[in-house]
C-alpha cells in the first residue's frame, strides 16, 4: 500500500504543478512509481490511480495537449482542486463534527473526510445526545447535488419512464427527499420527483448546461404539509381536552374559540379539504366538526363510504 | 484499490495543508484532530509524505517533513497547501447535517457561523439549490435540557393507539429525527419499560428536580417496526389516489389488473389499520382481517354517534 500511496501523491503533485495537459506517456516517463514493465501493466495501474483520485474529488480532466488537438493530456486545475481556506474557528469545526456525527443518512454518517478536509476537529466529549436520520443514502444524494450545483443534465427512470431533466433543486421535506426539475422539452413545468422512486440516476453531458430561473424557489414546488398554502376556508372543530392541545399545535394559525372542563373548540384554517377530513378523523371520536355544515356533511359521507 | 488506500490518501492530503498552515503542530494534535488510532500511524503517514514530491525527486524536489521533539513542520509542498474541495456528497452531507442540527434547537452557537462559512466555500450556486425543511417542535429544547442534566421529565402524552392522554414521568435517553418526525425515547416509569414518544403528540413538558442515573445502553435512533407473532394481518385494495400508502407503510404490494393495488400489512393494534382505512374512505376496501373489520366498525360507530 505504501508504494501505491507514494505513487499517487507523486502523480497529484506533478499534475497540480505541470500547468499544462500532460500525456499518459509523459507521466509514465516522468513520475516516480510508474516503472511497470509492460504497457498493459502501466495502463492498468494508471487507470486505477485515476479512479482513486476522482473518488477523492480530485478534478482530473482531459484536454488537448497542443493547438492541433492531436493528442489529449491530463489536467488538474489547482483552483478546482482546492478551495480557499474557509477560515473556520476551532469551535466551528467542532460544531460541524458534532452535526456530522449526529445526522445520518439511511444509517450512514457523513464521511469524516469532509471534516478532515476542513482541518479536522478534536473529538467532542459530552456531545449532545441528538440524532437524526435523513433517510436516503448519500451516494445518490451526492450525485443529485452534483447535478443541481454544477447545472448538469440528469437522466433517471421514474414510474417506468425514462426522464431527462434540468435539475433545479434538491429538498428534504417531511421525511422525504425531492428533486425539483423540469423535463427537457418542457421547461415551464417544474416537477417534484421523489428521490426514493428514482432509478439509475446519471449525469449527462457537461456542467453549466442550463440556467435556473432567478425567481425559482424550491419551496413552491416541493409538496408541503399544506401549511404553507393559503387557507381556502375555516372550520370550527370541537376537541376533547385530552387531544385539544396537540391538535392546536399541529396546525399553524389555530385559534381557541371556547374552552370548557371537557372540550376545547378551535377555529382552524382549511387548506386541502380531503387532507383536513383525514386529519380530523385521526382523533377518532374525540374531534367533531361543528362548522361549516357542508364540511360536516362531507365528513359524514366519507365515513359512510369507508368499508 | 481498496477503500483503505483511498481513505489514507484523503487523510494525508487533508493533514498536509493543516501542518503547512500552522507553525507549531504536535504528533498528538494530529492524531486527535485527524482521528488516528495511534501516534505511530501519524508518523508512518508523515514519513510517506517525505518520500514524495516532484520529478527529479532529489532533496530540492521532495516534500520536506521535519519531526523534531514531537513537533512537525512541512515545507516545499506549496501545491498541497490549500484544503481540497469537498466532493458533492461530502458537501451535501455537511450542509444537510448542519441544517438539521440547527433546526434541532440544540446546536452550539458556533454552528450557525460555521454553516455560513461552509456555504460560502461550497458556493452560492450549490447552497441556493438545496432546501431543508425540518423545524423541530418547541418541546425538543426542554426534552434536550432534561436529558443533558439527567433530570426526570414529566410529559403529557396523547398515545397513538387510542388517542388517550396520560401523564408520564420519563428518564430521557435521546431526542431524534427520523422519517419526517421527531421522537423522544427513554425509560417510562409509568409503563416500567423503554418507550418511544412522538414529540408532536407531547402536549406538556415539565423538567423535574429529581435526578436519575442515565442508562449506559446506547439509545437506538432508528424507528424500526419489528413484527411479532401477535400482530394482526390485514389485506386491502387501494385505488390510485391511495397508492402512497403502499410506499409509506411497510408491507407487501401486488398490482391488480383493475389498476388497483392489493396491500398486506401487519399491525400490532388493529385500530391503527382501521384508522387508516377510515381515512382513505371509499378509495380503500378491506379484503381480509377480522380484527381490523371489527375495529373499523367500532370506530365508525363511535364517530358517527358524535354526529347523530
Amino acid at each position: 500500500m505504501q508504494r501505491v500511496i507514494e505513487r499517487i501523491l507523486n502523480l497529484l503533485a506533478f499534475l497540480l504543478t505541470a500547468g499544462r495537459p500532460v500525456t499518459a506517456n509523459e507521466i509514465r516517463n516522468t513520475v516516480a512509481g510508474y516503472d511497470q514493465e509492460t504497457d498493459d501493466a502501466f495502463r492498468r495501474t494508471f487507470e486505477r490511480d485515476k479512479d482513486l483520485l476522482r473518488s477523492l474529488g480530485v478534478p482530473l480532466t482531459m484536454s488537448a495537449v497542443d493547438i492541433w488537438e492531436v493528442e489529449d493530456g491530463y489536467v488538474i486545475p489547482p483552483d478546482e482542486y482546492a478551495i480557499d481556506d474557509p477560515g473556520l474557528t476551532e469551535d466551528e469545526r467542532s460544531a460541524l463534527l458534532i452535526a456530522a456525527q449526529a445526522v445520518q443518512f439511511a444509517g450512514q454518517s457523513t464521511a469524516l473526510s469532509a471534516i478532515f478536509k476542513l482541518g479536522g476537529a478534536s473529538p467532542v466529549l459530552d456531545a449532545p445526545n441528538v440524532a437524526a436520520d435523513l433517510g436516503h443514502n448519500l451516494e445518490v444524494l451526492g450525485l443529485l447535488f452534483d447535478g443541481v450545483s454544477s447545472r448538469t443534465l440528469l437522466a433517471f427512470d421514474y414510474t417506468g419512464t425514462a426522464r431527462l431533466t434540468t435539475p433545479y433543486a434538491l429538498a428534504h421535506r417531511l421525511g422525504h427527499w425531492y428533486l425539483a426539475a423540469p423535463e427537457v422539452g418542457d421547461q415551464t413545468t417544474v416537477k417534484a420527483f421523489r428521490v426514493d422512486r428514482m432509478e439509475n440516476p446519471t449525469l449527462v453531458g457537461e456542467p453549466s448546461a442550463f440556467t435556473r430561473p432567478k425567481d425559482f424557489d424550491a419551496a413552491d414546488v416541493i409538496p408541503s404539509s399544506g401549511q404553507d398554502s393559503e387557507a381556502t376556508s375555516f372550520a370550527v372543530v370541537e376537541f376533547d381536552n385530552e387531544v385539544a392541545q396537540i391538535a392546536a399545535r399541529q396546525v399553524r394559525d389555530a385559534q381557541v374559540i371556547s374552552h370548557s372542563d371537557t372540550t376545547t373548540t378551535l377555529q382552524l384554517p382549511v387548506r386541502v379539504e380531503q387532507a383536513f377530513i383525514g386529519w380530523v378523523l385521526g382523533f377518532d371520536e374525540k374531534a367533531v366538526v361543528v362548522e361549516p355544515q357542508e364540511l360536516r356533511d362531507r365528513l359524514i359521507a366519507h365515513i359512510r363510504a369507508s368499508a | 484499490m481498496s477503500d483503505r488506500t483511498a481513505n489514507r490518501i484523503a487523510r494525508i492530503l487533508a493533514m498536509i495543508p493543516y501542518v503547512v498552515e500552522h507553525e507549531v503542530v504536535t504528533i498528538d494534535e494530529l492524531r486527535e484532530r485527524f482521528g488516528y488510532a495511534d501516534r505511530k500511524d501519524v508518523v508512518k503517514d508523515l514519513q510517506l509524505v517525505f518520500l514524495t514530491g516532484l520529478p527529479g525527486y532529489g532533496p530540492g524536489e521532495l516534500i520536506d517533513v521535519d519531526i523534531f521533539d514531537d513537533e512537525v513542520t512541512i515545507d516545499s509542498a506549496d501545491y498541497f497547501s490549500r484544503p481540497m474541495r469537498l466532493t458533492p456528497a461530502e458537501a451535501l452531507g455537511l450542509l444537510a447535517a448542519g441544517s438539521t442540527f440547527l433546526a434541532s434547537h440544540q446546536a452550539p452557537p458556533a454552528l450557525a457561523s460555521a454553516m455560513d462559512k461552509l456555504s460560502a466555500a461550497v458556493g452560492a450556486d450549490a447552497t441556493d439549490a438545496v432546501l431543508f425543511d425540518i423545524e423541530a417542535p418547541d418541546a425538543v429544547s426542554a426534552l434536550r435540557e432534561a436529558i443533558d442534566s439527567n433530570r426526570l421529565v414529566q410529559i403529557g402524552y396523547v398515545g397513538m393507539a387510542k388517542n388517550e392522554r396520560s401523564e408520564r414521568v420519563v428518564e430521557g435517553e435521546s431526542v431524534f429525527f427520523n422519517l419526517g418526525n421527531w421522537y423522544f425515547s427513554g425509560f417510562c416509569r409509568h409503563a416500567g419499560a423503554e418507550r418511544l414518544f412522538r414529540v408532536d403528540r407531547i402536549d406538556d413538558v415539565v423538567v423535574l428536580d429529581e435526578l436519575y442515573e442515565p442508562s449506559v445502553a446506547d439509545a437506538s435512533s432508528i424507528v424500526r417496526y419489528e413484527p411479532t407473532p401477535e400482530d394482526h394481518v390485514v389485506t386491502f385494495t387501494l385505488g390510485p389516489a391511495s397508492r402512497w400508502v403502499s410506499e409509506y407503510y411497510p408491507g407487501e404490494t401486488e398490482s391488480l389488473e383493475s389498476g388497483e393495488t392489493r396491500f398486506t400489512m401487519r399491525v400490532s393494534d388493529p385500530i391503527v389499520a382501521a384508522r387508516l382505512l377510515l381515512r382513505l374512505g371509499s378509495d380503500a376496501k378491506l379484503e381480509t382481517g377480522e380484527t381490523v373489520a371489527t375495529a373499523l366498525h367500532d370506530l365508525r360507530g363511535r364517530i358517527a354517534s358524535r354526529y347523530a
